[in-house]
């Protein structure tokens, strides 16, 4: 009865202050809420693979989804060591074997395992497949180009025999073709020497000519004043003779005019018959003759080289046709080897680590991990509870009604919180140096990492504690937070294979920058400026939680009032 | 001279209206009392004072100054104690009063000095090394008055300052509360125990319903009620009155 009693008063407490009922409700469905949301954004395809193909088999990775193409090796694993890809694969040919690595980062034992046994067994079992289909479909697109290359090569075959067809009949028309010119030139230079030889006999001819009609002119004209004398005379004799005198001497005159008339006549006959003209005439005809000559030279000349030029073109046609026969010949070689390949070449998959293995001690790789939950547990709870203690009291009423500001009480209870989790950090920082041999060269950026991202969940733990006075309340939404932090990890499912916004939001939680960050410091062995980043992000969240911090205790001024 | 001046004070919280243009003076050097039944509006005119909260209207002068428009001349310039106790118990009575003088502003050779005046006027000399959760009932009360006038308030204001003591240990307590009064300092007080009121307080006003609804001296409310008449029994009067 008694128990009953007290559960009953226990039901009534809790069931009539309802933030009880909130954060029981609210909290658990939030916590499933982000675990379903990591889970069902959680695929194979989100897996950021980076391949380096230099193999002529595996052509392409398309089908597994998020696949990053590489020019080289190097920048695929720089990629794979700055967590910009989760997987980085190799393809090349070794001898006769077609060789696959698999680089996959060893620094995250969990993740490494379920990377080599869930991921890549499934991605290779697609690439199996994907291989097997290639295959097919290459011995049907080779069987098809073998044929199209056999085709071909016999076409050019043909080519090559009408190509010398071509060429033998070019070459008996040119050996003809010399012939008549042989001949042609004999004539023509024979006639050709004689033209200087007509030029100068029409000269000639044509100069005695000239001289003979002018005799003939002068005669002529010597004539006619003989006819005008005597005609003269005998317009003159009738006033001086008469009778048979005058019809003597007339008759004679008429006579001597009669004769000068035949004179006159035959020497128009004789210009009319000159010896000279029909060799004249004959000698233009030769002139003309050899003006053709020379036309059938030049255009004899032109054949030629026409004839000589198409015989070249047809010998450079006959050469290309042979190049070409010789590639076809030698694709026709490649593709039965690349046929033979792609029938006989096993394939052999190495996994491999992205980075040099440090250590394979489980404590020291999984140490970043362990420091990481330590410090955001510790902080987390131990502001919050010395909070709590605090506004508990009512010595904090005496504390706000003084003139202090605000800001000087945050800076106050972070303090005094990270001076309690400094201790916690020396005793992380000497199991590290003296147990699992940490670099000391490691140890002030494992500090300043481990205090900045303490400070965060110091404040967090402050805020709480200032917004929720309520111990059981706020201790219990402190270990709601906790779990968030934890869930909304690497723990629950590997990071790897979430969406692209999950995994972003993932990267901005100060536990999961902070393990991130220890792990490239300790396991990997990164250097100061490449952790410049996570640092940068770190401090930004401080800043950030520092105000929630602030405005949570002005907040909390109203609870007093309350 | 009138050193804490209410006038037309109200404040409401949602619809309900807490205060409502309260109006009153407090001279300098005196204890002023206020007795009034829970809800009246006693503790929201305190958490006006402490700076806790905002009044809607009215104006709240302390020395002549809006407190309104100087917060910490407020703060400054008064001090606060209740029944409980507001001291770190894990610290002793010196090490409250030099954290407490620090938060004040004070130098650490001036706050030694108050403390050591403070703890021979309060009597607790001999237990100033003794932490706060080891002193008695009756010592905490006077070390929780003694850390509230650590930095030399014109004004102090007592909530409930006797509450949980014995009726011995309560006459003690106002004998000192009585010294303080003495050295300068103001007294605005508010309690149940209306017989305390009236035997120590100088002026006492009654609030009902958000309102002082009666303000004079127990000498002034004797004489017109009847010498005989108690002001626990004025105070019940005024209580029964729904006219008031």
């Amino acid at each position: 009865m008694k128990i009953f009693n007290i559960v009953i008063k226990d039901l009534k407490i809790v069931t009539r202050n309802w933030t009880y009922f909130a954060v029981l409700f609210i909290f658990p469905f939030f916590l499933i809420l982000t675990s379903a949301v990591l889970l069902n954004s959680n695929s194979l395809k989100n897996v950021r693979v980076g391949f380096f193909n230099e193999g002529d088999n595996l052509r392409s990775l398309d089908n597994l989804g998020n696949i990053r193409n590489y020019g080289s090796l190097g920048s695929c694993l720089f990629d794979l060591t700055n967590y910009r890809i989760s997987v980085c694969i190799h393809a090349r040919n070794v001898e006769n074997e077609q060789q696959i690595d698999v680089y996959v980062d060893n620094t995250k034992r969990i993740i490494e395992l379920y990377t080599k046994q869930a991921i890549l067994e499934e991605i290779f079992q697609e690439q199996t497949n994907l291989l097997e289909e290639t295959s097919g479909d290459i011995d049907s697109q080779l069987s098809i180009y073998s044929t199209s290359i056999e085709e071909a090569q016999m076409e050019l075959v043909r080519a090559e025999k009408e190509l010398d067809d071509l060429e033998i009949k070019l070459m008996g028309y040119k050996s003809n073709l010399t012939i008549a010119r042989n001949n042609f030139n004999q004539v023509y230079f024979e006639v050709k020497s004689m033209e200087p030889q007509i030029q100068s006999t029409k000269s000639t001819i044509l100069s005695s000519q000239i001289s003979q009609d002018q005799s003939i002119s002068e005669i002529r004209l010597d004539l006619n004043n003989i006819r005008t004398d005597l005609q003269v005379i005998k317009e003159f004799l009738p006033g001086e003779l008469s009778g048979g005198a005058l019809d003597f001497v007339n008759l004679n005159l008429d006579a001597s005019l009669s004769s000068l008339n035949k004179i006159d006549s035959a020497l128009s006959s004789l210009e009319q018959s000159y010896p000279d003209a029909e060799v004249l005439d004959l000698l233009n005809l030769i002139e003309n003759l050899i003006t053709r000559l020379d036309e059938v030279k030049n255009f004899l000349d032109a054949l030629n080289e026409d004839l000589e030029s198409a015989i070249q073109d047809t010998r450079n046609s006959r050469k290309r046709v042979e190049q070409f026969q010789e590639k076809l010949y030698n694709a026709q070689n490649d593709l039965s080897r690349f046929k033979n390949n792609n029938e006989d070449k096993p394939i052999t998959l190495n996994f491999k680590k992205a980075f040099p293995v440090i250590s394979s001690d489980l404590v020291l790789i999984s140490f970043p991990f362990v420091v990481s939950i330590i410090i955001t547990f510790s902080s987390l709870v131990l502001s919050n509870k010395f909070i709590l203690n605090s506004v508990n009291k009512p010595s904090h009423l005496r504390e706000m009604i003084t003139p202090s500001k605000d800001v000087s009480f945050v800076i106050s209870d972070y303090l005094v919180n990270l001076l309690f989790i400094s201790v916690q950090v020396v005793v992380l920082i000497l199991i590290g140096v003296f147990w699992l041999q940490i670099s000391p060269s490691s140890i002030p950026l494992f500090l300043i990492s481990v205090m900045i991202a303490s400070s965060i969940f110091i404040f967090l733990g402050i805020s709480l504690g200032y917004l929720i006075k309520s111990e059981s309340l706020s201790v219990l939404i402190t270990m709601f937070l906790l779990m968030f932090f934890l869930i909304f990890s690497d723990i629950l499912v590997p990071s790897t294979l979430s969406g692209a916004f999950v995994r972003y939001m993932i990267n901005l939680s100060p536990f999961v920058i902070l393990n991130n960050l220890l792990r490239d410091l300790i396991i990997v062995g990164k250097q100061g400026s490449q952790l410049i980043l996570p640092l940068f992000r770190l401090s930004v969240i401080f800043v950030s939680t520092f105000f929630i911090a602030y405005l949570s205790r002005k907040a909390s001024k109203d609870n007093i009032v309350r | 001279m009138a050193l804490l001046k209410f006038k037309e004070v109200s404040k409401s919280f949602g619809k309900k209206e807490v205060l409502r243009n309260v109006s009153f003076s407090v001279k300098k050097g005196e204890i002023f009392g206020i007795i009034g039944v829970s809800g009246a509006g006693k503790s929201t005119l305190f958490n006006i004072l402490m700076g806790l909260v905002t009044k809607d209207a009215g104006s709240i002068t302390l020395e002549g100054k809006d407190i309104s428009k100087d917060e910490k001349n407020l703060r400054r310039n008064t001090g606060f104690a209740t029944q409980s106790n507001m001291l770190f118990d894990e610290l002793n009575i010196r090490e409250n009063g030099l954290y407490f003088g620090s938060l004040y502003g004070m130098k650490r050779k001036e706050v030694k000095e108050r403390l050591n005046k403070l703890l021979e006027l309060l009597s607790l000399e001999k237990a100033e090394k003794t932490l706060v959760k080891n002193l008695s009932g009756g010592m905490k009360k006077r070390a929780n008055l003694l850390i509230s006038l650590i930095h030399k308030p014109l004004l102090l204001l007592l909530d409930e300052p006797t509450g949980g003591l014995d009726p011995i240990l309560r006459k003690v307590l106002w004998k000192y509360i009585k010294e303080i009064n003495k050295t300068g300092t103001t007294v605005l007080v508010v309690s149940h125990l209306i017989d305390e009121i009236e035997a120590n307080c100088d002026k006492v006003g009654i609030m009902k319903n958000g309102k002082i609804i009666a303000l004079a001296s127990p000498k002034q409310y004797k004489e017109h009620y009847g010498e005989k008449t108690s002001l626990e029994k004025i105070f019940g009067e005024f209580m029964k009155n729904e006219n008031i």
